[in-house]
């Protein structure tokens, strides 16, 4: 069973002069205990679709889908007070800057007992209050210890401004464990910090997936940081997932030419050993909204661009991976152009 | 934090220097020096002014503080109740309209503002007056209280001071001294609301852009709980630093009102004084007022510095 299921998201930008089709029939599916990455350069729409499925959308963004299920409930068909809280049982989100995500005139300790489910006990006994925060700062200690942190009477009694960038990012991660969700949504958790520190937080994410088999649906415009991480990755590029695959089919046999030259860039920035040549880096922008070229949408920087890409690609499925192209990549091509470069 | 509020200190007694430099120009051009050096006069200016002694108002032959205290005071119960007021309606329209920017009612309440904000504050007393008071004749406009009532002097502040009648007079004389409040504390908030509306929609709106709003939506908490405790704690601080302006506002619009309404109060008496070529009376002024404004300024930075101090867990001292 899918915990989250999406056909068809499309969501569209209304400006002054006329509406921009940005996510454009995009599928996704999560099932329980998966890693899935959103891969695709900056400007590509992968945020707008997490707003759309967070339903934090600003109102100038309107979405529709054929199907959108959360653990098998409906959310198309649901009024928005009710829809809200079967997001707020099963999602809980990371942002990308944990400084901005943490409220700066609360203490930790009420952030984080803020996240925690309410209880069965919390309504009935409210007058055994003491009992009741007890237990919540128990929890609290117990988890701010899961996520590494020893000196947890600092942290929790501190406010966000004293803390650092890890430790607020761990913070985050601790407020989002607490909510007990099925499944975690991390927006570029990782993009503003250093090395070591995202090696830190993707280890914990990472803990946290294999002992409560926690989904984790994490976005990122860096696919080389990711890349020992996810399960399966959707490479975005133009509003649309052009490549869904497991990590090793996207890794060392990707099939469309975006991913391909994504892989291939990474390889050449870890390869120690080469030298610096700029000309062997082909960059490719994510297109302008309000121009889409006709057809293929990476088709104006696709080196394997011809005459059949001026119509819309379709959609291709195969056993263990599908992705949107007319002349997708044969095994092992990846290495093959690495050759015919040099 | 200490070494801002420390500047604000020493601006602040600057500029009460200032004032009493300004305020000695005035008592110069009063009275005929004659043989006396100018040094000596002003210690002897000084002296006067530490010891309270602002001399005697030159209409009425009282002496100027006994007339200014109670004046001051009944200005001041009227700007209090107006910004209190302006304050309570400004946050909740503001705050109405930052939730719901960019849709027609949020159009409608700033819209609404821009057109009260236009509207002069003499040109709307004049049309309270008769529109309210003498053509419908609802509430009477003129004055603080009915002449028919004796009210004692106690505490300068006339709704207490109704409450302190012994006797039947009590409850109708408090009654009669509230039916007087309405019509200028309309005319003098209607500038304070407006710029209270701006303020808080600004600040609000800012504020609902964080992520930590966004973090507590998703996790499918009430909007009124959002708003009172994240939203409003975050933006009182921008809020507080920007609403001294509009006190000076209202200070600086209440001789207007006073003097449409004749309402006993500092704006009346200036006037007065300002007619009758009462030095003493315009001096006293310039230096209550003057140190009044500072002091309220200085409060309000020292406030929202405090703000900032806590919510930086008083660790940042930022020069």
């Amino acid at each position: 069973m899918a915990l989250l299921d999406i056909r068809n998201l499309n969501v569209d930008i209304k400006t002054p002069s006329g509406n921009l089709h940005i996510v454009d029939n995009v599928d996704l599916s999560v099932n329980e205990g998966e890693i899935i990455a959103l891969v695709g350069a900056p400007g590509s729409g992968k945020t707008l679709m997490l707003q759309a499925i967070t339903y934090l959308r600003k109102e100038n963004i309107s979405f529709r889908a054929d199907r959108f299920k959360i653990n098998n409930a409906d959310l198309l068909q649901m009024p928005s007070k009710k829809r809200r809280k079967v997001i707020g049982e099963n999602f809980s989100l990371i942002m990308q800057d944990p400084r901005s995500s943490l409220d700066p005139t609360l203490k930790i300790k009420y952030q984080i007992y803020e996240m925690m489910p309410k209880d069965k006990w919390y309504r009935m006994d409210r007058r055994l209050f003491g009992f009741i925060t007890r237990k919540k700062l128990d929890t609290a200690i117990a988890t701010l210890h899961r996520t590494g942190i020893k000196d947890h009477k600092r942290i929790l009694n501190s406010y966000p401004n004293e803390l650092s960038d890890v430790e607020c990012q761990k913070v985050m991660i601790t407020m989002a464990i607490c909510a007990e969700p099925k499944l975690i949504i991390a927006d570029e958790p990782i993009s503003n910090l250093s090395i070591s520190s995202r090696l830190q937080i993707l280890k914990l994410l990472d803990k946290y997936n294999k002992n409560d088999k926690t989904s984790i649906l994490i976005i990122c415009n860096d696919l080389a940081s990711i890349a020992n991480f996810a399960d399966y990755f959707a490479i975005f590029y133009g509003g649309k997932i052009v490549e869904f695959g497991s990590r090793h089919h996207i890794l060392h046999n990707p099939t469309h030419p975006y991913t391909a030259s994504l892989v291939r860039s990474m390889m050449i920035m870890e390869d120690p050993e080469r030298e610096f040549n700029y000309k062997e880096y082909r960059t490719a922008r994510s297109p302008d909204f309000a121009q889409m070229p006709v057809g293929c949408p990476y088709g104006p920087s696709c080196r394997y661009a011809n005459r059949k890409c001026n119509k819309r690609p379709k959609l291709t499925i195969t056993k263990s991976f599908r992705y949107f192209c007319h002349n997708p990549l044969p095994q092992g091509a990846l290495f093959q152009e690495e050759d015919d470069d040099s | 934090m200490f070494l801002i509020i420390l500047r604000k200190i020493i601006l602040f007694l600057c500029s009460v220097i200032v004032l009493l430099g300004l305020t000695f120009w005035f008592h110069v051009r009063v009275k005929n020096l004659g043989d006396s050096n100018l040094f000596d006069e002003l210690m002897i200016y000084l002296n006067r002014i530490c010891s309270l002694d602002f001399g005697i108002s030159s209409e009425s032959g009282h002496k100027v503080l006994n007339e200014f205290i109670p004046a001051m005071i009944a200005s001041s119960e009227l700007v209090v109740i107006s910004i209190v007021i302006s304050a309570v309606v400004g946050l909740l329209f503001g705050s109405y309209s930052a939730l719901h920017k960019d849709t027609i009612l949020d159009s409608m309440v700033t819209n609404t503002s821009i057109f009260f904000s236009a509207i002069p504050v003499f040109w709307l007393a004049q049309i309270l007056i008769s529109v309210i008071s003498v053509y419908f004749d609802i509430i009477p406009s003129q004055h603080r209280i009915s002449p028919l009532y004796d009210v004692p002097n106690v505490t300068g502040l006339i709704l207490v001071d109704t409450l302190l009648i012994s006797g039947e007079d009590n409850f109708s004389s408090f009654f009669n001294a509230l039916m007087h409040f309405p019509l200028p504390v309309i005319a003098l908030s209607i500038l304070p609301v407006t710029e209270f509306i701006r303020i808080t929609r600004n600040s609000l709106y800012g504020v609902m852009q964080q992520n930590y709003i966004k973090i507590a939506f998703s996790r499918g908490r009430s909007p009124y709980f959002i708003i009172l405790h994240h939203a409003i704690r975050n933006a009182l601080p921008k809020i507080f630093q920007q609403s001294s302006s509009i006190i000076f506002l209202t200070f600086t619009s209440v001789i207007v009102v006073e003097n449409a309404f004749n309402w006993p109060g500092i704006g009346m008496m200036i006037i007065q004084a300002i007619k009758n070529n009462d030095y003493n009376i315009v001096s006293i002024y310039l230096l209550f007022v003057g140190i009044l404004f500072i002091f309220l300024n200085l409060m309000l930075e020292a406030l929202a510095e405090f703000f900032q101090y806590f919510k930086s867990g008083g660790v940042k001292i930022n020069g």
